[in-house]
């Protein structure tokens, strides 16, 4: 499986802008695949800011900004770009009323390009791991479970990007072993990961480069 | 010291799915108590039970010396306890100082004098002085700010969900000098912590972790830790 080309990203002096207000100094990076990336900083420096210019979520000026070979086109609908890209925010954003069950189906639906999906087993490892079952409501479980899917199915849906914010934050060290395991997997077969955490988180990681980023004052 | 809380001989539940098993659970006023456990151990679930947050508790309840049986979340709110989640809920369009004001209305009014003296990090005034929308924030910053609001209702009983969670090492002492003010003013705090920072940056008086079950089909449950005060 060959899942990206050699650039995955790559980026020269970005700035994000909240309205006229820019939040970080300029930041370069580039990531090619099978590499990682740790953007990291304090609060506030710009970190989750400038994974979201990777989307076009946030306004960002820079002198080069592509993404697979592309320029993310501001506020362009997330989901043309997520077979490319997978952000995958600090916050969960999985439903809370539909269960594990339903929610996978639906999020099947979404991944048609990848080949041989096997939803199944998907679904039992899943539920093995978060010790539920599949009739579970999603806002039954917890907010460390929630992270844990939303992580988990990044990586199933094969993109050639992950964005990561704050991956581990909050989870503990069974679901950690897991992660670390999948994306070494993940990077193993071409991918590409760029990852925004604190310095106390840094030792989870084993990243190519590490970007320090810091507050536009 | 007086009992703030005490939970025994039942579960946390969502409807009729049993969630935490709890014999004993007792937690002293002026002290910190630190419930460990992995992800999807019940927690959270415990916090909602204790609150009346959508879970419920099915044994005896005494919450801040009243029998908290039937006692739904505003009347629990009402005589001082107070619910940090691990995600903030600050409203993003509604300011920084607008989040203040409606901290100091909601759990000030006529009734709890003025308000208490915080040393607010320079940051904090900043974002209160230009009223900087809280979307425009981190979640790391939405979430002190709204930690450092809570402070202004004199809680009796506070159960932090990951309260260092998302924070660099600065704003994590902030985080660890309001939970020694509030302990200290006679306060009560039940703390769940993944990243270890509770117990190296407070003074734990108590721990209880919550134990897998022995077999598949059982649940969690809330146990006091052999290791005892720190």
């Amino acid at each position: 499986m060959k899942l990206g080309n050699d650039d995955a990203l790559n980026v020269e002096q970005l700035v994000a802008f909240y309205g006229t207000r820019p939040v970080n100094r300029g930041a370069s990076f580039s990531l090619r695949s099978g590499e990682s990336g740790l953007v990291v900083g304090a609060n506030g420096c710009g970190k989750t800011s400038i994974l979201r210019t990777l989307i076009g979520e946030v306004v960002a000026q820079a002198n080069v900004l592509e993404v697979t070979g592309q320029a993310p086109i501001f506020r362009e609908p997330w989901h043309l770009t997520r077979r490319l890209v997978r952000y995958v925010p600090q916050t969960s954003i999985l439903p809370g009323a539909i269960t594990v069950t339903t929610y996978l189906r639906a999020w099947a639906r979404q991944i048609r390009h990848v080949e041989a999906l096997d939803l199944t087993s998907i679904t039992d490892h899943l539920c093995h791991v978060l010790g539920c079952t599949g009739e579970r409501p999603l806002g039954h479980l917890s907010f460390g479970q929630r992270r844990f899917i939303d992580l988990w199915l990044a990586v199933e849906a094969a993109p050639m990007v992950i964005l990561a914010d704050e991956a581990f934050a909050g989870l503990s060290a069974a679901y950690i072993t897991a992660l670390q395991r999948r994306f070494d997997s993940y990077l193993r077969h071409g991918g590409a990961i760029l990852a925004a955490a604190h310095e106390a988180e840094q030792r989870y990681w084993a990243p190519n480069w590490v970007c320090r980023v810091e507050a536009e004052a | 010291m007086p009992t703030a809380l005490s939970l025994s001989r039942g579960y946390v539940c969502y409807g009729s799915t049993r969630i935490v098993d709890v014999d004993s659970f007792v937690v002293h006023e002026g002290s910190n108590v630190l419930v460990s456990g992995p992800n999807g151990s019940g927690k959270t679930s415990l916090f909602r039970a204790i609150g009346d947050l959508g879970a419920q508790f099915t044994g005896d309840t005494w919450l801040l010396g009243r029998n908290a049986q039937g006692l739904r979340s505003h009347s629990r709110i009402r005589i001082g306890l107070r619910f940090m989640p691990q995600d903030h809920s600050a409203f993003e369009r509604l300011g920084a100082n607008d989040h203040w004001k409606l901290a100091e209305t909601m759990f000030q009014g006529k009734r709890s004098g003025s308000a208490p003296t915080l040393d607010l990090p320079s940051d904090v005034i900043s974002w209160r002085k230009n009223n900087v929308p809280t979307g425009q924030l981190s979640r790391g910053q939405a979430k002190l700010l709204l930690l450092f609001s809570m402070f202004l209702s004199n809680p009796k009983l506070l159960l932090l969900d990951e309260p260092y969670a998302g924070f660099d090492e600065i704003k994590a002492r902030h985080v660890a000098s309001l939970i020694t003010r509030a302990t200290e003013s006679g306060a009560a705090c039940i703390i769940a912590d993944h990243t270890g920072l509770a117990v190296k940056q407070v003074q734990i008086a108590q721990e209880y972790r919550l134990q897998p079950p022995a077999d598949s089909g059982g649940v969690f449950a809330l146990k006091r830790s052999v290791r005892g005060p720190s």
